[in-house]
C-alpha cells in the first residue's frame, strides 16, 4: 500500500465515521424531545379515551362550546367526584379547556357539590377541543368529537376521536 | 512454527481489514435505525391497542344488538328464573371478533324506570386480538316520546300485510308499514319512514323517492325491518245489530233517488237489480247522508260524481262482511269510488268514518278508489279503512286522507294518500290484540371492566 493508498482510506474512513457519528448524535440530542412527546400522546389518549367512555355513557349534554364540555353520564365511583368503585353511577362531569391544559370536575348530577379540578391534559396548542354533530331536528348534539392539537418541538401533532350518545334519548 | 509465521504474516497482511471494517459500519447503521424504529414501533403500539379497543367495543356491542334482536322477537337466548343471570351465549361473530353474552330478565322496581315495566338487562363481551371489552345495556319496555301506541295505524299510517307499491307518480305522505317488500316505481314518492318486513327490502326504481318527512323534503335512504300482523276484524253481532234499517228512511237521499239502490231497492222503493242484499250503490249525482253509529254491508259503490255524507260530528263505523256470508265469489269489489264520487263530512265539520273489512282467507277481495275520487278533501278528519285480508287499489287521480291498512296496498297513476290526524288513535273494535313480544329499548348503557367477572354485570 502507498502513502497516498493510505491517506485516501484514511480520509473516506473519517468521512464514513464523521457521517454515522452525526446521525447517532442527532438520534440521542433527540431522544428527550421524542420522549416527551411520546409521553405527550400517552396522556393525551388516556384523556381522549376517557373522554369518549364518558361520552358513550352519557345521556345529557349540557354546555357544549368548543372549549367546555359538560355532560350527564355514568362514572365509576362511590360518590361524584369521590373515590373510583367498580360500579358506575350517574353524575355530571365538566371537561374545560384554557390556554395548554384540560381539567375535569365531576359533581352531582344536578351540578351541586362538585369535587376538585384536576387536570388531564397537558401541551394543548388549542384549547378548542371539542366539536358538535346535531341530528336533524335535534336541539342536542348527538356526536361529540374530540381534537388534541398537541406541540411539541417540532411540528405541532394531533389526536382525534369521537363518539355517540349511547344514552341520550334517556330523561335526565 | 510454521502455523506462528503464518498468522503473524496474516495479521501484517492488509488482507482481512475490509471485513471487519463494514460489519462495525454496518452494526452502527443499524444502531442508529433502530433508534427509530424503536420509537415507532411504541407509537404504533398505541395506535394498534386504541384499534383494538374500539373494534372489541363494537363487538360487544353487536352482542348487546343479538340479544335484544332475540328479546323483540319475543324469544329469550336463553333460559332462566327471572332476575337470574342466563349464559353465556356465543354470538355471531363480527369484524373477526369473538362475541358472547349474559342477560337476565327483571321487572317493576327493579328496572329502576318505573313500576309498570320490564326490562332486561344484557352484558356482552368482545374480544378482538386479545383485547377485551365488555358492555352491560338494560333496556326496558318503558314508553318513550316516541313509541308507538298500541292501535294498529300507531305508527304508519298505510299499512300492508303482504306487500306494497307504488307506481306512476303514487304519493304518500305519511309514515308506512309492510310484512313484505315495498316497490316504488315510475316517479312514486314516499314521504315519511317506511319499514318492511324481516329480510325484505324496500325497492326504488325509475326516479322514485323516499323521503323521511311527510312533505316530502328530506330525503332518506334507512328503513326499518320488523314483523307487521294486521288483526282480522271482528265485526260481533253488527251484521244483526246496526242502523241498516235508517238507510233511506232516517238517512236520506239528495238528488235523483231512482240512483240510490239500497238491499235491491231504490230509494223511491222500487225493486232494483242495482244492488243486492247489504248492497248501497249511489251514481248520477246523487247523494247518501248517513246519520247512524254502525252498518252493515256487503258492498259500497259510488259512481260518477256520487257522494256518501256523514252528519257532522258523528262517528260511524261500516263492517264489511265476508264475501261468504255475502254470497260472494272470490275477487268481488265491497268498496268501489268511481270517477269522482266521494266519501265525507255534510258540513265540513270533524267527523270520524271506519271503514272495517272482515274478509276471507279463501275469497279474495277488493277495495278500489279509482277515477278523481276522494276521502275527506279537506284532510282534517279521521277516515280508517282496514282491511287486512283485502287487495287495496287507488288509482288515476284518487286521494284519500285518513289511514289504510290491505293484505296488499297498490297506487298507480297520481293516487295520493295523506295522513289525518287522529288515526294513529284508532283502536280495532271487538279485537284484542293478538299477545306481542314486548319491545325493549335500551336506556342505560355503560362500559364494564375487560375482565369478566361473576356475576357478568360486576364491574359495570
Amino acid at each position: 500500500m502507498t502513502l497516498v493508498e493510505l491517506l485516501l482510506a484514511a480520509v473516506l474512513g473519517l468521512v464514513v465515521i464523521g457521517g454515522a457519528f452525526t446521525m447517532f448524535a442527532g438520534a440521542i440530542h433527540s431522544q428527550p424531545r421524542d420522549s416527551a412527546k411520546v409521553a405527550a400522546l400517552q396522556e393525551a389518549r388516556t384523556t381522549a379515551d376517557r373522554i369518549t367512555r364518558e361520552l358513550r355513557q352519557g345521556w345529557e349534554t349540557r354546555t357544549t362550546t368548543s372549549s367546555k364540555l359538560e355532560i350527564a353520564t355514568y362514572v365509576k365511583a362511590a360518590t361524584c367526584g369521590g373515590a373510583a368503585a367498580s360500579t358506575a353511577i350517574p353524575c355530571l362531569v365538566t371537561y374545560t379547556c384554557s390556554g395548554m391544559t384540560c381539567s375535569r370536575v365531576v359533581a352531582q348530577p344536578d351540578g351541586s357539590a362538585p369535587g376538585p379540578s384536576v387536570q388531564v391534559v397537558s401541551g394543548l396548542t388549542n384549547a378548542a377541543v371539542f366539536t358538535y354533530t346535531y341530528a336533524s331536528g335535534a336541539a342536542d348534539p348527538t356526536y361529540v368529537g374530540v381534537t388534541f392539537v398537541l406541540s411539541g418541538s417540532g411540528q405541532p401533532f394531533t389526536l382525534s376521536d369521537g363518539v355517540a350518545l349511547r344514552n341520550q334519548s334517556e330523561e335526565a | 512454527m510454521a502455523l506462528l509465521k503464518r498468522l503473524s504474516a496474516r495479521l501484517a497482511s492488509e488482507q482481512g481489514f475490509a471485513v471487519p471494517t463494514v460489519m462495525l459500519m454496518t452494526i452502527a447503521a443499524m444502531a442508529v435505525a433502530s433508534v427509530g424504529v424503536v420509537a415507532s414501533i411504541q407509537g404504533q403500539s398505541g395506535v394498534v391497542r386504541d384499534q383494538g379497543t374500539k373494534t372489541a367495543l363494537e363487538v360487544a356491542e353487536s352482542g348487546v344488538n343479538q340479544a335484544l334482536l332475540y328479546y323483540n322477537r319475543g324469544v329469550a337466548p336463553c333460559t332462566a328464573k327471572e332476575g337470574e343471570w342466563c349464559g353465556p351465549v356465543t354470538g355471531m361473530s363480527v369484524n373477526g371478533g369473538a362475541v358472547e353474552y349474559w342477560s337476565r330478565l327483571a321487572s317493576g322496581d327493579e328496572c329502576e324506570v318505573g313500576n309498570q315495566v320490564d326490562c332486561v338487562e344484557i352484558v356482552s363481551q368482545g374480544t378482538v386480538n386479545g383485547v377485551t371489552r365488555r358492555v352491560d345495556v338494560s333496556s326496558s319496555t318503558v314508553p318513550t316520546e316516541e313509541s308507538p301506541g298500541s292501535g294498529p295505524f300507531a305508527s304508519a299510517g298505510v299499512l300492508s300485510q303482504e306487500s306494497m307499491t307504488l307506481d306512476s307518480n303514487a304519493v304518500i305522505h305519511t309514515g308506512v308499514a309492510t310484512n313484505g317488500d315495498m316497490i316504488l316505481k315510475s316517479n312514486a314518492r314516499q314521504c315519511g319512514k317506511a319499514s318492511v318486513g324481516i329480510g325484505k327490502k324496500l325497492t326504488q326504481e325509475q326516479n322514485t323517492g323516499y323521503y323521511s318527512d311527510a312533505l316530502c323534503k328530506s330525503k332518506e335512504s334507512t328503513y326499518l325491518q320488523q314483523a307487521l300482523t294486521l288483526p282480522p276484524v271482528n265485526q260481533g253481532d253488527a251484521a244483526t245489530n246496526n242502523d241498516n234499517a235508517r238507510l233511506f228512511s232516517q238517512d236520506l237521499v239528495s238528488g235523483n233517488k231512482s240512483d240510490a239502490c239500497w238491499n235491491g231497492f231504490t230509494a223511491e222503493g222500487k225493486a232494483s237489480k242495482n244492488c243486492d242484499t247489504r248492497e248501497l250503490v249511489v251514481e248520477q249525482n246523487s247523494s247518501v247522508t248517513l246519520g247512524g253509529s254502525v252498518y252493515s254491508f256487503c258492498k259500497l259503490k259510488l259512481l260518477n260524481n256520487s257522494a256518501l255524507y256523514v252528519v257532522a260530528g258523528k262517528s260511524v263505523t261500516i263492517y264489511f262482511d265476508s264475501p261468504e256470508a255475502c254470497g260472494y265469489s272470490s275477487g268481488v269489489t265491497q268498496l268501489e269510488l268511481q270517477s269522482n264520487s266521494r266519501i265525507t263530512s255534510s258540513s265540513g265539520s270533524p267527523i270520524s268514518v271506519a271503514m272495517l273489512f272482515v274478509g276471507s282467507e279463501a275469497l279474495s277481495t277488493k277495495v278500489l278508489l279509482n277515477s278523481n275520487t276522494s276521502v275527506e278533501e279537506s284532510c282534517d278528519q279521521n277516515f280508517v279503512v282496514y282491511a287486512p285480508r283485502s287487495e287495496v287499489e287507488l288509482n288515476s287521480n284518487a286521494r284519500f286522507c285518513g289511514a289504510i291498512a290491505g293484505k296488499s296496498v297498490h297506487m298507480d297513476s297520481n293516487a295520493v294518500v295523506w295522513s289525518a290526524s287522529g288515526s294513529e288513535s284508532f283502536s280495532l273494535p271487538g279485537v284484542e290484540l293478538p299477545e306481542t313480544a314486548a319491545h325493549y329499548t335500551p336506556y342505560r348503557f355503560v362500559e364494564c371492566s375487560a375482565v369478566e367477572a361473576s356475576p357478568p354485570d360486576a364491574g359495570c
